[in-house]
């Protein structure tokens, strides 16, 4: 086991006499690295005197102190068994990095003002927006994820029944085909001038467009996934004495899945964009919205917060939908890690 | 343990089958007639291309014959079933189910799941993979996954099991192994086989009768019974008899394996 391990990792792992691991000093350096760049960005935070205007400098102290404190925790956890430790090992030279570009960016901005203000706050500032603007940004996200959630279930529902018909009956497909072509390929975003007309009201047109631009991909790739899917499981399910039915939802569509979640990720990703766009043209709500709206008074700080929480929210939705393909896929090989 | 088949006498009647072929018709099979006993087991032998295949298919009901029928216990086949199981040559398990979930699979098809889940354990057992209910078929070896094709095909005590070089890609050991563990299964339920392969040595000592087969035209050409006790010697003196008596057979069938043309 240990053995392996030298072989595989960097990481240098020898049985002390006491039967206990010993560590070398590459990799306790390797691990000590973060919490050295955090206690420094600390120093400079609180020793420097501050360039630019900010509100919430005490707080954004605290903060480097709490993701010191929660560092140095994990270290201790990691060195309590041996897989928690590897992990620690591999990740601290890129958290290292994180570390190190945020605080070079503070010492640019608030403690040096080299960057031009507006367009580049320094991170307190941005802290400033998400601490002061904590209830508009949070009412804002919840109205995106209600608009992103019901648009994107709605495009993959039928997109996964229009690719499952389409992939079954040849006549579906003779009368479907020509509209997928055609209004497929047009991103969902073009239509906006006409949805806002048609719809009562800009939630619903909004909801339309995710709708579409989900349902593109997700009924191409469940189509193309039904339609190749090798016939000899049909018949050997037949000889076995399933009905269409079963044909239908226990061997096609388990057997197409793979080429469906691509179908899925991919209408995730349009929904993102459609959400967004929609939300800065039409609707007067969400993190697109808001954004706008920050971008006229020229608070871009507040533009740069709002990024900020999209850039979590959506790139936890994304892990999730791996994770739940993971979950269904544990049969297949090789898969892709998000 | 398990269940004796009731039945199981197929009787095929001046079959034939052609297929098109861009305007030119190719004969996979044609015009065979032949009597299977219920609980028989029939090897199938001949030539690539001589219509082995295509037989198999037409008695279970995934394709049908373009002219003759095919009768099991009396009534005409024409849609595949659960009572007329067939192994592929490839074990074609589902990659998306563990081996359980294969071997469940025609209980689950046929609704009757819930009741009968222990005869899912009890063939995977039949088939020594007990212990790899869990496991996925990538995580299986040719041999492991042949023998899985064949507890799914049992699991729905078919009253015929058709069986399409299923140790055909296996190695001689693996191999005689599945023989042994076929001949097991067969005397236990008594199920109606039909085996097709290209081993002579394989048809003597599985079958009561061996079918040769020829290509053009692509029909029965001799029916050799054998009549060795079992368990059979694979050396004895006899058996060395049938296996060049069917040697001879078909090297006096015409070389060329090609399908016939007719145009
Ligand atoms: N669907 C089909 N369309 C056209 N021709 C076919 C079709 N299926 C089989 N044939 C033809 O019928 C003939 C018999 O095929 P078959 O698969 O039954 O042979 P086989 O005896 O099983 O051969 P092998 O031992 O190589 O498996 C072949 O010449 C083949 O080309
Ligand atoms: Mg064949």
């Amino acid at each position: 086991m240990l053995r392996t391990m030298e072989l595989t990792r960097p990481v240098k792992l020898s049985a002390a006499p006491g039967g206990r691991t010993a560590l070398s000093a590459a990799s306790v350096a390797v691990i000590l690295l973060p919490a050295a760049l955090l206690a420094l960005a600390l120093t400079a935070h609180e020793v420097l005197p501050n360039k630019q205007p900010v509100l919430h400098s005490a707080q954004y102290g605290y903060l480097l102190i709490v993701l010191f404190g929660a560092y140095a925790l994990w270290a201790i956890f990691a060195f309590a068994s041996e897989g928690a430790f590897r992990r620690l090992r591999t990740q601290a030279p890129i958290t290292a990095l994180i570390i190190g570009i945020v605080g070079v960016w503070e010492l640019l901005t608030l403690k040096l003002d080299s960057l031009p203000l507006p367009y580049f706050p320094s991170p307190v500032k941005i802290a400033d927006a998400l601490i002061d603007d904590r209830e508009k940004l949070l009412i804002c996200t919840l109205y995106s994820l209600r608009l992103l959630f019901l648009g994107y279930l709605i495009g993959a529902f039928f997109g996964l029944v229009t690719g499952l018909l389409m992939g079954w009956y040849k006549q579906f497909q003779y009368w479907i085909n020509p509209f997928l072509r055609f209004i497929g390929p047009i991103p969902a975003t073009a239509w906006i001038p006409v949805v806002l007309l048609v719809f009562p009201s800009s939630f619903t047109a909004s909801l339309f467009l995710i709708a579409l631009g989900t349902w593109f991909p997700v009924a191409v790739m469940t189509w193309s996934g039904i339609a190749g899917v090798n016939k000899s499981f049909f018949e050997v399910a037949k000889t076995l004495g399933a009905s269409e039915r079963y044909l239908v939802f226990k061997v096609a569509f388990p057997a197409a899945f793979p080429l469906v979640f691509i179908g899925l990720f991919m209408g995730l990703g349009t929904s993102f964009v459609t959400l967004v766009v929609a939300e800065m043209l039409g609707v007067k709500a969400g993190l697109g919205f808001y954004i706008t709206w920050a971008q006229g008074w020229a608070e871009y700080y507040k533009v740069y917060a709002a990024l900020l929480i999209m850039a979590v929210l959506f790139s936890t939705i994304m892990t999730l939908l791996f994770k739940a393909r993971d979950r269904v896929l544990i049969w297949q090989k090789g898969l892709i890690k998000w | 343990m398990v269940t004796r088949a009731q039945g199981g006498r197929i009787v095929i009647q001046d079959v034939s089958r052609t297929f098109e072929d861009r305007g030119s018709q190719v004969v996979a099979l044609g015009n065979v007639n032949l009597d299977i006993e219920p609980g028989e087991f029939i090897s199938l032998i001949g030539p690539s291309g001589c219509g082995k295949s295509t037989l198999l298919r037409l008695v279970t009901g995934l394709d049908r014959p373009s002219s003759g029928e095919i009768r099991l216990d009396g009534e005409v086949v024409r849609d595949s079933h659960y009572s007329r199981g067939l192994v592929f040559q490839d074990p074609t398990l589902f990659p998306w189910k563990s081996i359980w979930g294969n071997v469940a699979t025609g209980l689950e098809a046929r609704g009757v799941l819930k009741e009968r889940k222990g005869e899912v354990d009890k063939f995977l057992e039949l088939v020594g993979l007990k212990g790899f209910e869990r496991a996925y078929p990538h995580q299986l070896s040719g041999g492991m996954a042949q023998r899985a094709a064949l507890a799914r095909a049992l699991v729905n005590h078919p009253k015929v099991l058709l069986l399409d070089e299923p140790l055909g890609a296996l190695d001689a050991f693996t191999r005689m192994n599945l023989q042994d563990e076929i001949l097991r299964i067969w005397q236990e339920r008594r199920t109606t086989m039909i085996f097709v392969t290209h081993d002579i040595d394989e048809a003597v000592y599985l079958s009561d009768r061996v079918v040769i087969m020829t290509p053009r035209p692509a029909k029965i050409k001799e029916i050799v019974k054998i009549d060795l006790p079992r368990p059979r010697a694979r050396n004895g003196g006899t058996f060395f008899e049938y296996r060049s008596r069917i040697l001879e057979s078909l090297q006096l069938a015409p070389e060329a394996v090609q399908p016939e043309y007719i145009v």
